[in-house]
C-alpha cells in the first residue's frame, strides 16, 4: 500500500477521485461559449432597455415603500412587542413574497440568536459549495453552459430557507444539521460528474470507476466497492433538483410529449425520459445498473436510456412484487448476486466484505436513530419535523445508506438536539403552530417539497411523518455472507414507492390506518399524484373507510413534478377550503392563505 | 493593538457586509436573475433531441 493510499484510506470521498486527470475538449467547449456568446449578444440587442429600467425602478420603489411600512410597523408597536419581535422574530410570512420574484424580497427576522444562527448556515453553505466545487471548478462551472438544470441548483439556499421558514430553536437546528449533509452530497456528486462528462471533464480514467444508478435505486450496493463510485445517475438532473426549483422539469415533459408520449404518464419516468431526449443527461459512467421501480414507468425510461447510450452496459434490477412474501426471497438475493457479479465483471473492481460490513454497521446504527425520531416525534412533544426531516430521512435511507462515515456525527448531533428538546418540552413549531397532528400519505409533490412547512406555519397543521420515511427498519446482517445478501434484498425489496404505493391494497391501505393509530393523527394529508394509477384504483376505497373511521382526510391533488396540472396555490387553497368549511378554524398565519409564487423556484 | 484594532474592523465590515447580502437575501436575487438569463440562453441554444 502507498503512503497517499494509507493517508487517504479512512478520508470520505476518497481524494484520489479528485485527483484524476481531465482532458477537457477546449476546442468544443470554446465552440459551446461562442455560442452563448452570440445568443448573449442577440438578447442585448432584442432587449427593451426602457422597459427594463422601468422594471428596476419599480423594484426600487417597492422596496421603499416596504422598508417604510415596516418601519412604521415596528414603531406603532409597544415596547413589549418590540422586544417580543427582538427575541422571538416575525408571525407574518406571506409578505415576504412578492408576485413575479423568483425569491423572497428578504430573508425571515428570527430573532437575534436564531437570525445569527441561521446567517452562519447561510455563509457555511456557501462555504462548502467553494470549497467542494473548488476541487475541480473549471468543469463544475462549464456544466453551467451545458445543462439548463445547473443553474438551478445555484438557487440551493433558497430551498434551504424555504426548508426552514417560520422554524426557530432546535427544529431550526435540526432541520440546517440535516440539509447541510444533503448538499455536500449533491456538491459532490456534481464535481463527479462534471468530471467524467464527456462534454466537461471527460476524465476517461474516473469513468472507469464511476457506475451510475438509477435514482430510485438504492445506492447501499456500492459499500462493498469502496474502491468506485456510486452515482445516482438522474437524480442531480431531474430528481432532486425538481424539489429545489418547480419549472425545471417542464422542458423535459414538454420534449417528451411533443413526441407522442401521452400527457397522463407519471411525471418522474416522463421527465427521466425527456431529460434523455433533450441531452441533458451528462454523457458518462462504466456501467448503470436500472430498477423497475418506483413503477413500470422506469422500466420505460431504462429503455431509452440504452437506446440513448448503446455503449453503456445496463443490469436490470428485477425484484419480486410480493415482497412481504419470504418466498420470493431467494429470487430477489440471486438478483443481487449477479448484480454484483456485474459490476465485478465491468469495472474490475472485487466486492469487499468488510467495507460492506462496516458500512452497514453505520446504516444499523442511523435506523436506530430514526427509530428514535419516531419515537420522539409520535408523543405530545414531537422535535424534528417539517419538510428538511422528510428530505433528510429519505437521502439517507435511499442515497448515503450508511456509506459517508461524516453522517453519523450528523446523526450524533440531531439526536442530542432532539433530547434536548424533548426534555425541555420545547415546541417544534413556535407562535401556537401546534394545533394538528397529521400524516402525509401516498407520493408527495415534487414541486412543493416544502409544502408541510406552509401546512404548519399557516394552519398549524404539523406533519409528524410521512410514508416514505416508514421503510424498513430492521437491522441489516453484519456477519453472515448470505444472510446478507437476503437482507440487503429485504431492503431492495422496499424502496422508496415501492414499499407502499406499490406494494398492494394491505401495505398502502392497511397500513395507512394502523399508522394513523401509532402516530395519534387527527389529519391525513393525502396525497393524489393525478398520473398514478396504481394509488388512482384506491380512492373510493381510502375514501370510504375514511369516513367508517371518522378520520379527517384531505385529498390533494398534484402533479409531481409538472406544477402546471395544479399549481401550489391549488394545493394551498384545497387545504384552506377544508380547514374552513369542514373544520371551521382560522388560520395562524393570515398572510399565508394566499400569496403568489406560481414563478418562483 | 493598532493591528488588532484593524483587523477586527475588517472582520466587522466583512461579516456586516454578508449580513446585508443575506437578510436582503441579494445573493438568491442574483441567482434567480442568472436563472432567468440561462434559461433563456437554453431556450434559444441547439439541443441533440434524440428519441
Amino acid at each position: 500500500m502507498s503512503i497517499l493510499d494509507k493517508i487517504t484510506k479512512n478520508m470520505y470521498p476518497n481524494p484520489k477521485f479528485y485527483l484524476h486527470k481531465d482532458h477537457i475538449n477546449w476546442k468544443a467547449n470554446a465552440e459551446n461559449l461562442k455560442e452563448v456568446y452570440d445568443i448573449c449578444v442577440d438578447m442585448w440587442k432584442e432587449t427593451d432597455w426602457n422597459a427594463f429600467w422601468d422594471r428596476q425602478k419599480f423594484k426600487v420603489d417597492d422596496f421603499k415603500a416596504r422598508l417604510s411600512r415596516e418601519a412604521k410597523t415596528v414603531a406603532s408597536m409597544s415596547l413589549d412587542e418590540k422586544l417580543d419581535l427582538l427575541v422571538n422574530g416575525e408571525r407574518h410570512l406571506g409578505y415576504l413574497y412578492r408576485d413575479g420574484d423568483m425569491t423572497t424580497v428578504r430573508r425571515e427576522w428570527r430573532g437575534v440568536v436564531d437570525t445569527a444562527y441561521d446567517f452562519w448556515e447561510w455563509a457555511k453553505m456557501w462555504g462548502m459549495f467553494l470549497k467542494t466545487f473548488g476541487m475541480d471548478l473549471i468543469p463544475a462551472l462549464g456544466m453551467t453552459f451545458h445543462y439548463r438544470w445547473m443553474i438551478s441548483y445555484f438557487n440551493a439556499h433558497g430551498f434551504m430557507d424555504k426548508l426552514t421558514m417560520g422554524l426557530r430553536g432546535s427544529n431550526l437546528r435540526m432541520s440546517h444539521e440535516a440539509i447541510f449533509p444533503i448538499f455536500r452530497y449533491v456538491a459532490e456528486n456534481i464535481v463527479w460528474l462534471a468530471k467524467c462528462d464527456e462534454k466537461m471533464g471527460n476524465c476517461t480514467s474516473l469513468n472507469k470507476k464511476v457506475v451510475l444508478f438509477d435514482e430510485m435505486t438504492m445506492g447501499q450496493i456500492m459499500a462493498g466497492f469502496p474502491d468506485l463510485i456510486g452515482v445516482p445517475y438522474q437524480l442531480l438532473p431531474v430528481f432532486l433538483v425538481s424539489e429545489i426549483d418547480q419549472l425545471v422539469c417542464v422542458p423535459y415533459i414538454d420534449g417528451v410529449e411533443a413526441y407522442g408520449l401521452p400527457a397522463d404518464t407519471c411525471p418522474v419516468p416522463s421527465s427521466e425520459v425527456g431529460s434523455i431526449v433533450l441531452d441533458a443527461l451528462p454523457h458518462m459512467g462504466s456501467c448503470f445498473i436500472s430498477s423497475s421501480m418506483p413503477c413500470d414507468g422506469s422500466t420505460m425510461a431504462s429503455s431509452y436510456m440504452s437506446r440513448r447510450f448503446p455503449d453503456l452496459p445496463v443490469f436490470h434490477l428485477c425484484f419480486p412484487t410480493r415482497y412481504a412474501d419470504e418466498a420470493t426471497l431467494d429470487c430477489a438475493a440471486s438478483d443481487i448476486k449477479a448484480c454484483i457479479r456485474f459490476v465485478e465483471d465491468v469495472t474490475g473492481s472485487k466486492w469487499d466484505w468488510a467495507h460492506y460490513f462496516e458500512c452497514m454497521k453505520r446504516f444499523n446504527m442511523e435506523t436506530d436513530y430514526e427509530l428514535q425520531k419516531w419515537e420522539i416525534n409520535r408523543s405530545q412533544y414531537p422535535q424534528f419535523i417539517g419538510p428538511a426531516y422528510e428530505l433528510y430521512r429519505k437521502w439517507n435511507y435511499e442515497m448515503d445508506g450508511g456509506i459517508d462515515p461524516r453522517v453519523e456525527k450528523t446523526c450524533k448531533k440531531i439526536a442530542k438536539l432532539i433530547e434536548k428538546g424533548y426534555r425541555k418540552q420545547e415546541p417544534a413549531w413556535p407562535f401556537g403552530k401546534m394545533k394538528h397532528r397529521a400524516i402525509v400519505w401516498s407520493c408527495p409533490a415534487h414541486y412543493y417539497a416544502n409544502f408541510s412547512n406552509w401546512a404548519a406555519n399557516c394552519w398549524g397543521i404539523d406533519v409528524l411523518v410521512e410514508m416514505e420515511s416508514l421503510n424498513f427498519t430492521k437491522h441489516l446482517e453484519t456477519s453472515d455472507k448470505e444472510e446478507a445478501l437476503r437482507d440487503l434484498a429485504r431492503l431492495y425489496e422496499r424502496m422508496v414507492m415501492r414499499r407502499h404505493t406499490n406494494g398492494g391494497y394491505q401495505n398502502v391501505v392497511d397500513e395507512l390506518w394502523r399508522q394513523c393509530e401509532w402516530w395519534d393523527v387527527d389529519i391525513i394529508i393525502m396525497y393524489q399524484n393525478v398520473a398514478c394509477k396504481n394509488m388512482a384504483t384506491l380512492q373510493g376505497i381510502l375514501d370510504e373507510q375514511s369516513r367508517q373511521k371518522d378520520m379527517k382526510m384531505i385529498w390533494e391533488e398534484h402533479d409531481l413534478m409538472d406544477p402546471r396540472t395544479v399549481s401550489r396555490r391549488t394545493m394551498r387553497d384545497k387545504v384552506s377550503d377544508f380547514m374552513r368549511t369542514v373544520m371551521n378554524e382560522e388560520p395562524v398565519d393570515e398572510s399565508l392563505v394566499d400569496f403568489a409564487d406560481d414563478t418562483a423556484m | 493593538m493598532k493591528a488588532c484594532k484593524t483587523a477586527s474592523m475588517i472582520l466587522g465590515g466583512t461579516v456586516g457586509l454578508l449580513f446585508v447580502v443575506y437578510f436582503w437575501n441579494l445573493d438568491q436575487k442574483l441567482m434567480g436573475w442568472a436563472y432567468v438569463m440561462v434559461n433563456r440562453i437554453f431556450d434559444r441554444k441547439k439541443v441533440d433531441n434524440r428519441l
